[in-house]
């Protein structure tokens, strides 16, 4: 009934075939609540982009934290870039070309107003595809002073 | 051989140069430095500043207090702004009609016109009725969805909704017939039940088409001629949006209210003349250029002029000790701006581009406590202290150093608070200038027309290039050139506007892109300063006549801007002048030219 703009799949069909260009969600098996999954798509879905449920089987990646997850997620995501959530209800959003110890975004397993902040990850992975600043960073207000090495070219 | 330091007290900076002058006369300079001014320019409170920038340079030139034979003060100009700035116009929504916002994501495509319905009301809906669906927060959206489906089965005919949460999307993606949907409405308890309503979203790509022209709401409501000149307000506030929701209540009201102004009175050498604010800045600038020199401008008492140019008087009160009556304003400068403001009575947090006048004033301060502070730095240094020459005839002797001048020669000066020219003919008399509006304003304007509320930041984008990120490992300047990073920028400033400061990048707090945010800088900087120069040129050059100077030394903590003294070049090579930035010394860039003009005119004075 719902004409949704994801695509729900088994990471078995979904390996094959035309890389459609989606953002890669991946769960764990044990997760219970398909609240957490339902909030992360709602956000890329309202966000208009495309993307993949796909559940974690492989017994060597059950052990991942949700930040390597999402790594592993995004490397598989023709947009390159990976959602996850894990066991214990942590979550994390990546891109592939990051280090995987790294998440650009990660949430506890127990916070308050849990759900809102996963639907608020589901909108900033989209954001990131979309090249849009983050939703997280709205909070952040006044300048914030980066002191990095840049490269000139 | 004597060692003399010459000390420049500006509003913002304290500047010194420490200069050896040998028995024969011939002098070296060996360096400067510079120190914030402490306290108002001119008063007392300066002598910490000036204590620790002769400290300071001495460090740096390898030499003791005890070494130096004179300390040389400069005149200070006698003259500090103030700025103000106020709305004119200001636009009131009551019984809240309009709700023109931008959401990110709007869902669905088009324009839907129906009576709004909340949405657990909407079973009650007879069918053929024409509904706009109100979904408040507490509803989820797969529930709101097929709700919506439920009623347009029975043959309701919804045809648009407002959503309190971003969920726009995800209703129409679940709806059997797509409509319009609004969502990130905060207030929607305050949206009319029962009232008709419209609700357009454009393609993407597009902005709405109907509700954006006033005989488009007209069409939709029915409107006579009177009712749509009210109405012109809400389409004139909703152009460029992507979407937006007009509710019209039977006595719904939207105001542009123009508030009274005032007029500005201009007292000067040929007599008075009263303008309206309203009239705009050029006119304002026109009347002042009729009354010059200025001796006094007052606003109208009650009104938005009159209380800008009384909290200027009393600024400058507080600031020199003297009566409020006492003050005179010298010069001022009036800039169009606009703002954005909050709409009041709005339901999204909606704003809207309120007109706006900025006034920079100038007054002269009393010449007094020169004297008194030169004691004071005698006691605290225990060297004899002199007061050596008015600051204008100094910054030229100082501007003259710049390697490629000659006379006439004439300088400006681009500080924190007010425009300075001075030009110095080929017999050396000096004329000088001071006018309203300078480095300040320019932070003031930015900070307003982007309502960004944080004069730092805007301080920081005044003095900046501006960059794209463009990726957590890349970002894309202004003129389009792209810098790498080694480790990966945080998600914070992800894909935002940032200014490139020596501190790393500043985000901009702001929706605009990175060229508008350009645009208003650029914009602020040629109004105040391009203005200024010009200005103020005409008032020191022979006859008025800008063709008559040769040469224009752009001096001052503004001439270190990085494009601010390019534009002025580009202005002034209109009237055939050679303009650039000073380089003091031929090294000292555009600073310290008061300081070095002070020890140049010192060592003139002992060789007779």
């Amino acid at each position: 009934m719902p004409r949704e703009a994801a695509v729900t799949s088994t990471s078995a069909d979904s390996r094959g075939g035309a890389r459609r260009p989606v953002v890669v969600l991946y769960h764990h098996p044990d997760l219970r609540s398909t609240q957490a999954l339902r909030a992360v798509s709602a956000g890329l879905e309202e966000e208009g982009v495309l993307y993949e449920i796909r559940e974690m089987a492989d017994p060597r990646a059950l052990v991942m934290r949700a930040a390597e997850l999402a790594h592993l997620a995004a490397s598989e995501s023709p947009l390159g870039v990976g959602v996850a959530l894990a066991a214990d209800g942590s979550a994390a959003v990546q891109t592939a070309k990051m280090d995987p110890g790294f998440p650009i975004l990660q949430t506890q397993a127990r916070t308050e107003d849990r759900l809102s902040t996963l639907r608020e990850m589901g909108h900033d992975a989209a954001r990131i595809v979309k090249g849009l600043p983050l939703k997280s960073a709205a909070k952040t207000t006044g300048p914030i002073n980066h002191l990095l090495h840049r490269k000139d070219m | 051989m004597t060692v003399v330091i010459g000390v420049d007290i500006g509003n913002s900076t304290t500047e010194a140069c420490v200069a050896v002058i040998q028995d024969d006369g011939k002098v070296e300079f060996l360096g400067g430095a510079l120190a914030p001014t402490s306290g108002v320019k001119g008063t007392p409170d300066n002598v910490k500043g000036v204590v620790e920038v002769i400290r300071q340079n001495l460090r740096t030139a390898c030499r003791d207090l005890t070494d130096v034979g004179l300390v040389l003060i400069n005149e200070a100009t006698p003259v500090i702004s103030g700025l103000a700035m106020e709305t004119i116009t200001e636009t009131i929504i009551t019984e809240s009609t309009m709700i023109g916002h931008n959401p990110d994501t709007p869902g669905g495509v088009g324009l839907g016109v129906g009576t709004t319905v909340r949405f657990r009301e909407l079973p009650e809906c007879a069918a053929g009725t024409r509904v706009v669906c109100v979904v408040t927060s507490e509803v989820d959206f797969a529930d709101a969805a097929a709700g919506i489906n439920i009623a347009t089965r029975r043959g309701v005919d919804v045809q648009g909704a407002v959503v309190q949460r971003d969920d726009a999307n995800l209703i129409a993606n679940r709806l059997d017939h797509p409509i319009p949907i609004v969502d990130e409405i905060t207030l929607i308890e305050k949206i009319p039940i029962n009232m008709s309503s419209a609700v357009e979203v454009a393609p993407p790509g597009h902005s709405i088409r109907t509700l954006s022209n006033s005989f488009g709401i007209a069409t939709i409501f029915n409107l006579d001629a009177d009712q749509t000149r009210i109405v012109s307000y809400v389409a004139r506030a909703l152009v460029g949006n992507r979407s937006a929701v007009v509710v019209r209540t039977p006595h719904g009201d939207i105001e542009d209210r123009v508030i009274p102004a005032g007029t500005i009175e201009l007292s000067g050498d040929t007599g008075k003349l009263h303008v309206g604010i309203d009239a705009g800045a050029s006119e304002i600038m026109a009347a002042l250029r009729r009354v010059q020199p200025l001796h006094d401008a007052s606003g109208e008492p009650g009104t938005q002029v009159g209380g800008m140019l009384a909290r200027v008087r009393d600024t400058m009160a507080d600031l020199t000790g003297e009566d409020r009556v006492e003050v005179r304003i010298r010069d001022v400068l009036a800039v169009d701006t606009f703002v954005p403001q909050e709409v009041k009575g709005g339901l999204a947090g909606e704003f809207a581009l309120e007109n706006a006048v900025a006034l920079a004033a100038m007054v002269r301060t009393n010449k007094g406590p020169m004297r008194a502070l030169a004691q004071r730095l005698t006691e605290a240094l225990d060297v004899e202290i002199r007061i050596g020459g008015v600051e204008a005839d100094m910054a030229v002797l100082g501007g003259l150093t710049t390697p490629g001048t000659d006379r006439p020669m004439a300088v400006l000066d681009l500080g924190g608070g007010s425009t300075d020219a001075a030009l110095a003919t080929r017999d050396g008399k000096v004329r000088s200038v001071h006018v309203a509006g300078a480095g300040d304003l320019v932070t003031k304007l930015i900070d307003s027309e982007l309502g960004i509320d944080n004069l730092e930041v805007a301080e920081e984008i005044k003095k900046h290039p501006l960059a794209k990120v463009e990726s957590f490992f890349h970002i894309r300047l202004e003129d389009g050139t792209v810098s790498f990073y080694d480790s990966p920028l945080p998600a914070s400033i992800y894909a935002r506007v940032v200014a490139l400061t020596e501190n790393g990048l500043v985000p901009v707090p702001t929706r605009h892109n990175i060229e508008k945010v350009r645009q208003v800088r650029r914009e602020a900087k040629r109004r105040v300063f391009v203005v200024n120069a010009v200005r103020a040129l005409e008032q020191v050059a022979p006859q008025g006549n800008l063709r008559l100077i040769d040469f224009v030394v752009v001096l001052g903590g503004s001439a270190l801007d990085f494009e601010i003294s390019d534009m002025i070049a580009e202005e002034l090579a209109k009237y055939g002048m050679v303009c650039g930035t000073g380089n003091v010394r031929g090294q000292a860039g555009p600073r310290s030219a008061v300081a070095t003009g002070l020890v140049a005119a010192h060592v003139q004075r002992i060789r007779g």
